[in-house]
């Protein structure tokens, strides 16, 4: 067990004491092998001296306990890094950014507070994962549903807190959009309540996420000022049925009307997450002949790709659109959609099945579950070896700059990406047929999975070269990463640069003030504590 | 008076399954993994399922076996959700209960990181992997006595269902030396990984117990 950096032996025993007097002996811990539990599964330095890893965890059951680890190691500066169910998978997992931190694990902050399938709303704990939520609902017959991430075994808290995102309507699917009140614990112990919270007796906790004066949430994502112990979210009124429709358009350059009309649906709120595609892309190697094209010098033209999709009577781009609500609400909403394309010279519609909730057992396995609010791990029986991945078992790293929500900025991505591979001389991640995710409401992902290697390490050396360049890259055509592990913390809060970091300053400026030692999640988003900091090269 | 199948699990399959000839026990094995007497009927070392990745001849075999000597199995097609919302959580909550299975990597990543939060870990780890020339490369971690007893085993074109006791015997204990997981060389066999699909990776036997003292 190493001691954190900067703490004398003879402070960390007492801290150590102290931690157990406050949580119980048997919920600290102390040994290798209970402390490897907290190494990033996924972690781009594993095995590496610069490998993040913790000292010691520590699991309080109550906000209580809670802020009095806090105090503990705030008296003798020990840094802390909380986590919910440690399930950042590709983002870091429940590493920290500075190694030799204590881990706050919450996991036994279990409890769900309240759930309102009237005023629709839930209050939760950290350690309340998506399961558990989901099941509270279903044991009641509660009428709501959650948004849940794909794995569905993280938390809430954890993935809003981390500004994750999810699968059915925007305004629930941007998980920490769709948070409304939080319980906080600062560096020094003290336990504050946001928003309605802030109001002793306060009735409308998770329903008005502002109460009264500035708004200081959005500073504990993605933060390090403090401990979130208890959260509120906004849920969806549980719908009465479900249907998809595929729409497909034939040219490449429909892909801007393509976009441009979904964008005006799902804005207004008719339809769900969009989930774009090409029909000539798609998992595996490109047949020989778009292969042969594609391989041409400057590649493929859009009028060739036209005509290859148009003689194998493909279409270039479609998008899957999800309706919710009742029968008659999805039909009007599912003609209204037709009727807006009409605009868009030979596009077609496949209408899915109409489902009314509940679903069957057969019917929900025919489904993309998370899109019901269904909790579920089933990407984990999916393991896709490529060129760049040759043991998919071991893990990935996100990249996943934002771009604008346009048609023209899909293709200049996929020009733009693809050009920046071939400079490193790599095999490309993009293709003329990637299209972004959607998880975001107002932008797209140009999402990409970096392989990581538990036992190549010069592979993993260059994988994190390449990370770094395409976030430069990016940062160079005004894209910029939304979540990234803490390895890469540093270079993408690098990019947001704007007028000589100021941002980044202020981000300084204000954990200098709230947490003076430097206690909590150290290096978070890149913001470090001022005696951990190091002048801008 | 004989005990029961499921009794005899309870009692500590690798010591039973290895000593008792109505078992029908593996050729050439040695003598029994030592658990202690006194914890051979502990619930909380019960194996409590089986999982079978449905999708790999080698993980029904190897499930077939366990199921043989009483386990209760689960099918899975690599997904554990079901399993995992509808039975294990559940089950886990009202104390720790082994598991096991061969499986791929994505069953037992999800359910090794689960157990991790009710003290279990995982005492028996075996990576069986499909080589170019078509054998099969075994790369064992367990407990010593179990690593001893699967040196001694030809493996061949049986592994999975030979190697099956082996791992269902690791179940922890209170004898801290048998919970301490160790590694063997690899080994090399002239055995196909059969598989209905072609797994993306190895295939691992293990399984998932209390850890010593939890």
């Amino acid at each position: 067990m190493a001691i954190p950096q900067g703490v004398s032996a003879r402070d960390w025993t007492t801290a150590q004491r102290q931690f157990a007097e406050s949580v119980g002996k048997e919920w600290l811990f102390t040994s290798d092998e209970d402390i490897a539990l907290y190494r990033d599964a996924y972690s781009p330095l594993w095995g590496e001296p610069e490998e993040r890893l913790v000292s010691a965890a520590v699991a309080p059951s109550t906000t209580e306990q809670v802020s009095q680890v806090v105090r503990t190691a705030n008296r003798f500066r020990i840094p802390i890094y909380p986590i919910s169910t440690g399930k950042n998978l590709g983002y870091g997992g429940s590493a920290p950014n500075l190694s030799g931190s204590v881990v706050v694990d919450l996991k036994r902050m279990n409890r769900v507070v309240d759930v309102d399938d009237k005023r629709h709303f839930a209050i939760v704990e950290p350690g309340v994962a998506y399961f558990d939520l989901y099941r509270y609902i279903q044991d009641r017959g509660l009428k709501v549903w959650i948004d849940c991430p794909d794995p569905g075994w993280g938390s809430p808290i954890g993935n809003a807190l981390d500004h994750g995102v999810g699968y059915t309507f925007g305004a629930y699917r941007d998980h920490f959009h769709s948070h409304c009140g939080m319980e906080v614990v600062l560096p020094d112990g003290e336990i504050v309540r946001t928003g309605m919270g802030a109001l002793p007796g306060a009735r409308s906790w998770a329903e008005y996420r502002y109460g009264f004066g500035p708004t200081v949430d959005g500073l504990f994502a993605q933060g390090n000022l403090g401990i979130v112990t208890k959260m509120g979210f906004h849920l969806l009124p549980a719908p009465e049925a479900y249907q998809t429709s595929v729409v497909t358009v034939p040219r490449r350059a429909d892909i801007v009307p393509l976009v441009d009309l979904v964008n005006e649906l799902e804005h207004a709120g008719l339809i769900g997450m969009p989930e774009y595609n090409s029909p000539l892309g798609g998992f595996g190697p490109p047949p020989p002949e778009l292969a042969a094209l594609m391989k041409k010098a400057g590649g493929a033209t859009a009028a060739e790709l036209d005509e290859y999709a148009q003689s194998r009577g493909r279409g270039s781009w479609g998008c899957r659109l999800q309706f919710y609500g009742s029968p008659g609400v999805i039909a009007a909403h599912l003609a209204h959609t037709k009727e807006r394309f009409r605009t868009v010279t030979g596009s077609t519609f496949a209408d899915g099945e109409l489902y009314r909730f509940p679903l069957t057992k057969e019917q929900l396995d025919r489904v993309h579950q998370v899109a019901l609010g269904v909790p579920n791990m089933s990407i984990f029986s999916i393991g896709a070896r490529t060129e760049l991945n040759p043991s998919p078992s071991d893990g990935h790293l996100w990249f996943s700059p934002i771009i604008p929500k346009t048609g023209e900025a899909v293709l200049e991505a996929q020009r733009v990406f693809i050009d920046a591979f071939a400079k490193l001389g790599i095999p490309s991640m993009v293709s003329p047929f990637s299209m972004p995710a959607t998880w975001m409401h107002r932008a797209f992902i140009f999402i990409m999975a970096f392989p990581m290697s538990r036992s190549n390490i010069e592979q993993n050396r260059r994988t994190r070269e390449h990370f770094r360049a395409l976030v430069k890259v990016a940062a160079e055509h005004g894209w910029g990463e939304y979540r990234t592990a803490p390895a890469f913390q540093d270079d993408v809060m690098a990019a947001y640069s704007y007028n000589n970091h100021a941002l980044l300053r202020l981000h300084q400026r204000i954990k200098d003030a709230v947490d003076p030692n430097g206690i909590v999640a150290a290096g978070r988003s890149g913001i470090w504590p001022r005696h951990l900091r190091r002048p801008r090269a | 008076m004989m005990p029961s199948r499921r009794e005899f699990l309870q009692a500590g399959l690798a010591a039973s399954v290895l000593s008792r000839p109505a078992l029908e026990p593996v050729e050439g094995t040695p003598a029994p993994l030592q658990i202690p007497p006194a914890h051979r009927a502990a619930p909380e070392f019960a194996l409590y399922r089986v999982v079978s990745d449905d999708r790999f001849s080698s993980s029904r075999v190897f499930a077939d076996e366990a199921e043989r000597l009483g386990v209760e199995r689960v099918h899975t097609a690599g997904d554990i959700t079901d399993f995992w919302y509808g039975d294990l959580s559940s089950r886990w909550k009202t104390g720790p209960v082994a598991i096991a299975g061969l499986t791929a990597h994505g069953p037992l990543f999800c359910l090794e990181r689960l157990a991790w939060d009710h003290g279990l870990r995982v005492m028996f780890r075996g990576t069986h992997q499909r080589l170019a020339n078509g054998q099969v490369q075994h790369t064992l971690a367990g407990p010593a006595a179990a690593l001893a007893l699967v040196e001694q085993l030809d493996l061949g074109t049986s592994w999975a269902a030979r190697i099956a006791p082996v791992v269902l015997g690791c179940r922890g204990d209170s004898d801290p030396a048998s919970a301490v997981v160790c590694s063997a060389s690899p080994r090399v066999e002239d055995a196909a990984l059969v598989g209905d699909i072609e797994p993306s990776g190895p295939l691992y036997s293990w399984i998932i117990a209390p850890r010593c003292g939890a």
